[in-house]
């Protein structure tokens, strides 16, 4: 108990004495007032969009993702900031590991920080202004009832993984069990949202012993058996062959993911189907998640790996150029393997992107019986959907950029992506003329993808010889 | 330029940041290990580079192969290079030396197998979490794995233990068994290189200080180090 408390106080102090910190858990707390669960009956919760009510399938869909990720700003910021700072460690790791608190400890008194918080700013919410709309009477048990369904995504977003996406992973399949117990109606009072969301919180820290150390690594496993080798061929083919060929499996797997996301999207809530009337919804949501894994976890990452981006934004143990540099013993050109990972990028995401089309257009046609994708009255995800292709070559020049160490241009492919994605949305909701909407997706592009072209120009010209002066 | 020799330079200047290495005429002729040594910042790192096409040079010629390995990085399928910093694909060690057989057609899956063993490598394990030492075996690997006729290693002996160390100069004299190969290797690990070195070039603020035979240059009853504190090289 004294552990707890000292860690308590610790980190409360921590994060009062920053300001950056002492912002993020304000903007946290002022967050519950925009969606704050409560118990939910195993039809769904119901959400309002103005004055009406939203379809069950999608208020479901809302409120499950925004327990699962509300958590995690908070959780992160409270559980400080290591040395190097960057986000893989932040997420992999904790400050100080060897401080004399237990692992169960330290979750508790860091989700117990956050709890505070959030107590403290609906309070001071409360007293500042009483009239706001849902706080009032229901004050005191909303906030409680809140926290408790919260608290199994708290906690596991505060325990630390050994990797980052252990996280994501855990605080995502606490979410689902979440889900699972709401269609089984566990969620449906106080009294049963307490019990489950306690039994999650035991099963989340019953791993985490004494003997627990969030850094240090699983024993090695046994030698595996002789590295195969594959067969050679010219340098330049295996080339194309390892930049756009090798990736394909695993865009087959995202669109496998994808396929199953939506299926089980429709299995899981009765009342969004697959071809019903809430399915653009589940399809853009499905398709936005999809693409942002693929694209994060594929396009991004040539050679399957996160070298090439990696070391142009201080990841630990990445320089940037090293992935350029890699290739430099092998038989093959610098600006060759550049056009390599540009293409990588282009078609990839490309790739992907004419998949989760594919998918798009299939329900399209399976809801309307027609070639709809293009009808957006009847199809409004492929509005929101489809000019996002101008993010291919954002996509592109980013990573080619970052690959060759160009932090000027990487960034401003970066800064494109960012336009094309938010302000393709943003311009959705304000409606500007169509013109000016496509002009602002083409030059996004044009910004992203162009100017990384004149690092791919061959530097040395082939079999030339030098003139000794 | 004779058929014989494997490298061939030439009236060589490459100039870097205000410092210029020369090296008039040099060669390397098969089946011969040549140690380069010199104090840090003597230009031995910038030699191999060039050799191996990582850099190009201002003048003069360097042939490998009787190719000029800056314009022609093709070159490099017979050409092994590693050195101590040299970054590596982030991916397991199995992975990564399977994608790096495409690109040579004289691979030697048999040979990887047996420096993995002898370098205590395990090929489940990621590159990126290698200790230096470790690291430093992998390049060690890739640079051998495909049997090149020129190997360059430079500081091949960073932060290897005496088990690596002795694996390394196991390794370098089954390259020159075969006499059609040759070895190019800088350290400053002199005990080693006067073990291992057939011939010598000796280089200081990017001259040529001495070159030749290893025994001839070093004389009798004198180790390297001590020779090189006559030369005046010893930085």
């Amino acid at each position: 108990m004294s552990a707890f408390l000292t860690h308590l106080r610790i980190r409360l102090r921590a994060t009062l004495g920053d300001p950056a910190a002492l912002a993020v858990m304000i903007a946290t707390g002022l967050a519950t007032l925009i969606l704050w669960p409560g118990p939910m009956p195993a039809t769904g919760p119901r959400l309002l969009f103005g004055d009406e009510a939203m379809p069950a399938g999608t208020a479901t869909l809302y409120v499950f993702m925004w327990i699962w990720l509300w958590p995690a700003v908070a959780s992160l910021r409270v559980g400080g900031s290591t040395t190097t700072g960057t986000a893989s460690v932040v997420l992999a790791q904790r400050g100080h590991p060897a401080l004399p608190v237990g692992p169960r400890a330290h979750v508790l008194a860091e989700v117990a920080v956050i709890v505070l918080f959030v107590l403290v700013v609906r309070t001071a919410l409360l007293a500042a202004a009483p009239w706001l709309h849902g706080i009032g009477t229901e004050f005191g048990p909303r906030t409680f009832e809140g926290l408790v369904v919260m608290l199994p995504a708290l906690v596991a977003w505060t325990v630390p993984g050994r990797a980052p996406q252990l996280r994501f992973a855990r605080a995502g399949g606490v979410v689902v069990l979440q889900l699972v117990a709401m269609r089984s109606g566990l969620l449906a009072t106080t009294a049963l949202c307490t019990i489950t969301s306690l039994a999650l919180v035991g099963l989340l820290l019953a791993p985490f012993g004494r003997e627990w150390h969030p850094w240090r690594r699983s024993p090695q496993r046994p030698r595996s058996a002789a590295v195969r080798a594959r067969r050679a061929g010219p340098p330049h083919r295996q080339l194309v062959h390892d930049f756009l060929v090798r990736p394909l499996p695993w865009v087959a797997a995202m669109l496998a993911a994808q396929i199953v996301v939506l299926i089980a999207g429709s299995l899981v809530w009765p009342g969004v189907r697959l071809l019903g009337e809430d399915s653009p919804g589940v399809v853009y949501f499905g398709t936005v998640v999809v693409l942002s894994l693929a694209l994060s976890f594929i396009a991004l990452r040539p050679m399957g790996s996160a070298q090439a981006v990696a070391g142009l934004f201080g990841k630990p143990n990445y320089r940037a150029g090293d992935f350029l540099t890699a290739w430099s013993a092998l038989p093959v050109r610098r600006e060759a393997v550049l056009r390599g990972v540009y293409l990588h990028g282009l078609v990839v995401s490309l790739f992907i992107f004419a998949l989760a089309l594919g998918v798009n257009l299939l329900v399209a046609v399976l809801e309307h019986r027609a070639w709809a994708v293009l009808d957006f009255d009847r199809n409004p995800a492929a509005r929101a959907f489809l000019p996002m292709v101008a993010a291919v070559p954002c996509v592109a020049g980013f990573v080619a950029a970052s690959a060759a160490a160009r932090r000027d241009k990487a960034l401003l492919a970066g800064l494109a992506l960012l336009l094309v994605v938010q302000g393709h949305l943003l311009m959705l909701m304000l409606g500007p003329p169509a013109p000016l909407h496509a002009a602002v997706l083409v030059g996004a592009a044009a910004a992203g993808g162009v100017p990384v072209l004149f690092d791919l120009r061959r530097a040395t010209p082939r079999n030339a010889t030098i003139t000794p002066t | 330029m004779p058929d014989s020799h494997l490298i061939e330079v030439r009236d060589l200047t490459v100039r870097r940041d205000g410092f210029r290495l020369q090296v008039p005429k040099w060669s390397v002729a098969p089946g011969q290990v040549i140690g380069v040594v010199g104090p840090n910042g003597a230009g031995k790192t910038t030699l191999l580079e060039t050799l191996a096409g990582l850099r190009p040079s201002n003048s003069g010629t360097v042939r490998v192969l009787g190719r000029d390995p800056w314009r022609e990085p093709e070159v490099r399928a017979a050409l092994g290079f590693m050195s101590d910093d040299m970054p590596v694909f982030d991916l397991r060690i199995g992975p990564l030396l399977r994608l790096l057989s495409g690109y040579y057609s004289t691979w030697d899956p048999a040979l990887v197998d047996s420096l993995l063993a002898r370098f205590k490598l395990d090929p489940a394990q990621k590159a990126h979490t290698l200790s230096k030492g470790q690291g430093t075996r992998l390049r060690l690997v890739t640079a051998m794995a495909f049997q090149p006729r020129v190997l360059v290693l430079d500081e091949p002996a960073t932060g290897l233990d005496l088990a690596g160390r002795r694996s390394l100069l196991e390794s370098v004299l089954e390259v020159v068994r075969d006499p059609e190969r040759a070895v190019i290797v800088s350290s400053h690990q002199l005990l080693d290189v006067q073990r291992i070195a057939d011939r010598l070039l000796v280089i200081n603020e990017g001259r040529v200080v001495r070159e030749g035979a290893t025994d001839a240059l070093v004389g009798e009853g004198r180790t390297l180090e001590e020779a090189i504190e006559a030369w005046g090289a010893a930085g």
